[in-house]
């Protein structure tokens, strides 16, 4: 005799009700927003500092902010756009730390590849180097909303949302950002060139 | 169409969120605008080629590293609200006083108690069944709090994704072991049945046979045990079971005809 396996529920908790039960005291329900959200989230991280080791420091924070001010998230919005608040919001604590130390938001090992990615800069594709490099040296702010809204997934709406911004003020800012891509890059290029 | 209005289309173009219509409108300003032509050529080149920048994957330390302060901070959860409550009631000002009159009374009781009865014995049984229970606990999926039993099984299908093989191991059997639905130990034994080829815990396995409540359940362990394990050691472990007069007659029946067909095989 055997027990016929039972089917998996389709209705897995949402993030909104993960909220809930870590809100309640249950803050091992934290583990399951991490499986969810850390990939994302230090992706996000790493294309904002050019730092690995630092990225997964400032996820963990970030998930350990999340349990610290759980009340504060409201249920009823959406969890992703608060998580990318509190994400900023570490990254800044971070920037002010470093700023301490007399250091600037731009000073994220700006120019220098991740020690693992040195090997994909140096590919034959003339055109993808520049890009990357010109992306490295956007200022702080502009690659973070070139990388919000072209890698996070977000629609412009909720990157207004994260930013506290209106919808239009975000299409400008990234609009602005792109022309500054453009700008370095073109200058990258004729660098190359001489 | 407004500079600003323009702007806003060419980014929504750029991200695919701009309609058919607006971008109908949209592609005309373009071909009447060489400088933003440009510029929206090459950004529409560089937003593509963003696709193909190589992305980067955390290393298993954050993992590990996350899960090592989350339970930490669990730990530190459970431990605190004892703490926090002694501490506020010691750092009253009135704690002083009411401790002493306590221990007064505590005192009379006791004196006055040992006059009038000298049979009568404090029975702690109750309580110590009860600190027995307690620390009998393990952690698992938590029942104690109403949760409902299919949250409870949700919850099983997820202890894989959120912890390591032994968290997981660990937190199913506990949940095997502790809740009081057989569907939610049922599917705690089936998320187990990859762990059970683990010496550790199929011996754990084997002990809970007998503490089984519900014959469903056990005879879905024996097949566990049966498929995890080599012949001998099943034999074995199946003969040491029949030696319990308890056990439940189907459950019986079972193991004869297992044994019976595992004794064939030698």
């Amino acid at each position: 005799m055997s027990a016929q396996r039972p089917i998996k529920p389709l209705n897995v908790l949402d993030d909104a009700a993960l909220m809930s039960k870590i809100q309640a005291g249950q803050s091992d329900k934290l583990g399951l927003l991490f499986e969810r959200y850390h990939k994302r989230l230090y992706a996000f991280f790493v294309r904002l500092t050019r730092d690995s080791a630092m990225s997964e420091d400032l996820v963990q924070n970030t998930f350990f902010r999340v349990l610290k001010y759980k009340n504060s998230y409201d249920v009823n919005k959406r969890f992703s756009t608060w998580l990318y608040q509190v994400a900023r919001n570490v990254f800044h604590d971070q920037y002010r730390k470093k700023s301490s130390k007399e250091t600037s938001v731009d000073d994220f090992k700006q120019n220098e590849p991740i020690a693992d990615e040195k090997d994909s800069f140096q590919e034959p594709d003339e055109r993808m180097g520049l890009l990357k490099k010109a992306l490295d040296q956007l200022s702080a702010d502009k690659r973070e909303i070139l990388v919000l809204s072209k890698y996070e997934g977000l629609r412009y709406k909720e990157i207004g949302d994260i930013l506290e911004c209106s919808e239009t003020a975000v299409k400008v800012k990234a609009h602005r950002a792109m022309k500054e891509l453009k700008t370095i890059y073109l200058k990258l290029e004729k660098d190359l060139a001489v | 169409m407004k500079e600003e209005q323009f702007i806003e289309n060419m980014m929504d173009k750029l991200s695919g969120q701009l309609t058919e219509n607006d971008a109908l409108a949209f592609n005309r300003k373009l071909q009447d605008n060489p400088a933003q032509k440009e510029d929206y050529e090459f950004f529409s080149k560089a937003w593509k080629d963003l696709d193909n920048l190589p992305a980067q994957s955390p290393s298993d330390n954050l993992r590990i590293g996350f899960y090592n302060q989350l339970d930490e901070v669990i730990k530190q959860a459970d431990r605190k609200p004892v703490l926090h409550r002694l501490w506020s009631k010691v750092s009253r000002p009135m704690f002083l006083a009411r401790a002493s009159f306590a221990a007064l009374l505590l005192a009379v009781g006791f004196i006055l108690g040992g006059q009038f009865s000298g049979k009568k014995t404090i029975n702690n049984y109750t309580a110590g069944t009860a600190t027995e229970q307690q620390e009998g606990v393990r952690p698992g999926i938590a029942n104690i709090d109403f949760t409902p039993a299919n949250v409870r099984i949700e919850e099983v299908f997820q202890v894989k994704s959120s912890r390591t093989n032994n968290q997981a191991a660990e937190m199913l059997l506990a949940t095997l072991s502790s809740d009081d639905n057989v569907n939610v130990r049922l599917v705690a034994l089936e998320e187990l049945r990859e762990f059970a080829s683990n010496t550790k815990v199929r011996q754990k396995l084997v002990r809970h046979i007998k503490k089984e409540a519900s014959p469903l359940v056990q005879v879905e362990l024996l097949n566990v045990i049966m498929e995890s394990s080599k012949p001998k050691e099943t034999i074995n472990t199946m003969e040491r079971l029949l030696d319990d007069k308890k056990l439940d007659p189907v459950i019986v029946e079972k193991i004869e005809k297992d044994l019976n067909v595992l004794r064939a095989s030698l």
